[in-house]
């Protein structure tokens, strides 16, 4: 199983903190999986960010996609992926 | 609105005078952050202690502070910094900056020490001097309100300092309209040096754009950007500043307990999703903020604004503390006495580990709780007695760096000359290292905000583990805010706005002569010069441009950047060397004339 957390406005779109999906085989598919399970307001949400690599910030165990293959980055069993919405601050 | 002005306000003979600014100057150092460090620069005489009277204080709007572009009512703080002994220039939003500007003051120059304490009164191009007697002892909000009682107008805005900068803490911030701090470098000790509670100001001008059309053209595009941005746009608004400690703590690079360690796993408890769902009563913003980035929050018995990531992490995981109430209480603690956060949580942290490794007797404290990492009450407890400048209090109001050194540890101290350093480990963030270790200000965050493609993505993402290109980003970064800084604006437009945004709105707003390019060339000349101020004062860069031993030796312990050391060690050379600096870090003879500094 992935675990997968959710922060930010998505945590409020998809209305949990925390799921746990079976292991699909990239971070693509993973999104495609909770698109299906989350409707419309996440799907957006990862639509936007397979155009233009924005709007989430994907943190798999730690290191953010884009410096391990981005959205086709490998998943294994037992790995952690947090979701944030894109966001700042100083 | 006439041009605008400066007003010199002499406190040791009690007076006040108008003179025009240098047109010169403002050409080249456009005005806040550059204007200010220009003044300094040449009226400061060098080796002034700055706690003595022989210091100034400047405030320093930008030419764009009070006018309609988004997010433009910032001021800065320029002085001599007792906590450095370096540059201190510290920014504030809120709405105080934006009613100078409508006195006709761009800059206030305060010099001198007055005998007793006073407030300044500025209403439109007049300006007095009156007691502060009964004020003097008070806290910035019971300060501000007897202010605007005073004054007898409760639309004017007011800057002030709390106990903390009276008794001259060296962490010591200026706070405005009750809840914006010019928070760091220990500016509200300067003030406090000189008897001057409080500024109040109250304007009747409006500004006047120098080309009226062409700002509203930049304005559009402006504000579509900053709309359409996804942080500037929904992040910020939505979350504020404090929904990072969640994605600083996943990357492991969320300093722990005095950067012993870089996770917490206690950090959910004060993110800004909790907050939102606990504490959380409002949102506000600044003066002419589209963004509106502050968050109004209450406790049972107070309410107030904040706290900000800054503060949730150096009064919470820094001390080792999980949960939202202490922190809150913490923070409200620090505006009203008026501490810096940061340096607050910073200076706590390090007392900490000062205690639990026995450097710190028991009986030094007193009656107080014990300086355990994760205590709520000693985090509480210690930094009121730390506003106060009270028993162990006093020591640690002088910050984390002397405080060490009294106990014979000053390597526990996480700072930069002398300062302590914001919420983002640089053994796991490489870029941000370079910019704490070379600030002027001493450690930063907001000099060089490379967090933004380090960590954010944008404008790109850059791996947060390699050195290679930090160099170059972080000049440009630091270029860039400068000039920011210096114009009024808030930085965090920078998410959506690039330099040819800031160069058409100082254009079209203030008729200046920018563009892109000339825009960063200002931002250079004015990091140059705040250089050139440091090396004056003393700087030695081998000894002052680094960090803690600790990012440098001991790597992160665990968690996703575990085994991670900062390597400011092969960036720095190659920063000096893009700055047009020597390899000893002083800016070549050749590079201050092509900046056109004498
Ligand atoms: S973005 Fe935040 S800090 Fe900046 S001006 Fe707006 S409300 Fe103030």
């Amino acid at each position: 199983m992935i675990r997968v957390s959710f922060f930010g406005i998505v945590r409020e779109i998809v209305g949990e903190k925390e799921t746990q999906v079976e292991a699909e085989d990239s971070v693509a598919d993973l999104l495609e999986a909770l698109s299906g399970r989350y409707g419309i307001g996440f799907g957006e949400k990862v639509l936007k960010t397979q155009e233009r690599d924005l709007d989430l910030i994907l943190i798999l165990n730690g290191r953010h996609i884009e410096h391990i293959g981005g959205l086709s980055a490998p998943l294994k069993e037992g790995d952690h992926l947090a979701v944030f919405p894109l966001v700042g601050g100083g | 609105m006439e041009a605008l002005r400066l007003l010199r306000v002499d406190l040791s003979a009690g007076t006040v005078k108008q003179e025009p600014l240098n047109p010169d100057w403002v050409r080249q150092f456009i005005g806040g952050r550059g204007y200010g460090t220009k003044l300094l620069y040449e009226e400061l005489k060098p080796g002034t202690d700055p706690l003595s009277e022989g210091n100034k204080l400047i405030f320093a709007n930008g030419p764009l502070t009070g006018s309609n572009v988004p997010t433009g009512g910032r001021y800065m703080v320029v002085t001599k910094s007792p906590l450095t002994g370096f540059i201190a220039s510290s920014n504030s939003g809120g709405y105080w900056g934006a009613e100078l500007a409508r006195t006709g003051y761009m800059a206030l120059v305060v010099e001198g020490k007055s005998k007793k304490p006073v407030y300044l009164w500025i209403k439109d191009d007049k300006a007095e001097l009156r007691d502060a007697s009964s004020l003097w002892g008070k806290d910035t909000h019971a300060t501000t309100d007897a202010v605007l009682k005073e004054v007898g107008d409760p639309k004017a805005r007011v800057a002030c300092i709390g106990p903390a900068g009276e008794k001259l803490s060296r962490i010591a911030c200026i706070i405005n309209d009750k809840h914006r701090a010019a928070g760091r470098s220990g500016v509200g000790a300067v003030m406090g040096s000189k008897n001057l509670k409080a500024i109040a100001v109250k304007g009747s001008g409006t500004f006047k754009a120098a080309n009226p059309e062409g700002l509203k053209e930049t304005l559009r595009v402006g504000m579509q950007k900053i709309k359409e941005n996804g942080v500037t746009g929904e992040g910020l608004p939505t979350y504020g500043t404090a929904v990072l400690v969640n994605i600083l703590n996943q990357l492991g690079s969320y300093p722990y307990k005095n950067f012993q360690e870089s996770q917490h796993e206690g950090a959910e408890k004060h993110s800004g999703e909790k907050l939102a769902e606990t504490f959380l009563t409002g949102r506000t913003n600044c003066f002419a903020c589209p963004i509106g980035c502050g968050r109004e929050t209450a406790l049972e018995d107070k309410k107030g604004e904040g706290p900000e990531y800054e503060t949730l992490w150096a009064l919470g995981s820094n001390c080792g503390v999980d949960d939202l109430e202490p922190i809150i209480r913490a923070n409200y603690i620090c505006n009203e006495l008026g501490l810096d956060t940061i340096s607050a949580g910073g200076t706590i942290s390090a007392a900490m580990e000062l205690y639990e490794k026995g450097f710190i007797p028991k009986e030094d404290l007193g009656v107080g709780p014990e300086l355990k990492f994760g205590s709520a009450d000693a985090l509480v407890y210690w930094t009121e007695k730390m506003g106060k400048v009270e028993g162990l209090g006093e020591k640690m109001a002088q910050g984390s760096y002397r405080l060490g050194e009294l106990y014979g540890h000053p390597e526990f101290s996480i700072t930069v000359k002398k300062q302590e350093l914001p919420a983002y480990d640089p053994r796991g963030i490489q870029g941000i290292g370079l910019t704490y270790a070379v600030s002027n200000r001493g450690a930063c965050h907001v000099r060089g905000y490379l967090i933004s493609p380090e960590v954010l993505g944008i404008p790109e993402k850059l791996d947060p583990w390699v050195t290679e290109g930090k160099a170059q980003w972080g000049k440009i970064f630091h270029d860039l805010t400068a000039a920011i800084d210096s114009s009024g604006m808030c930085l965090f437009t920078s998410f959506a706005l690039g330099a040819g945004d800031y160069a058409d709105m100082l254009k079209h707003g203030a008729g200046m002569d920018l563009d892109a390019d000339s825009l960063l060339e200002a931002g250079d000349r004015i990091w140059t010069l705040e250089r050139l101020f440091n090396l004056r004062e003393g700087l030695d860069p081998a000894r002052d441009d680094t960090l803690p031993v600790r990012l440098l030796e001991e790597p992160i312990p665990k968690g996703p950047a575990e085994g991670k050391k900062s390597r400011i060690d092969v960036m720095i050379p190659e920063y000096y060397k893009l700055r047009g600096w020597d390899e000893k870090g002083v800016p070549k003879p050749s590079k201050l004339a092509e900046l056109g500094i004498k």
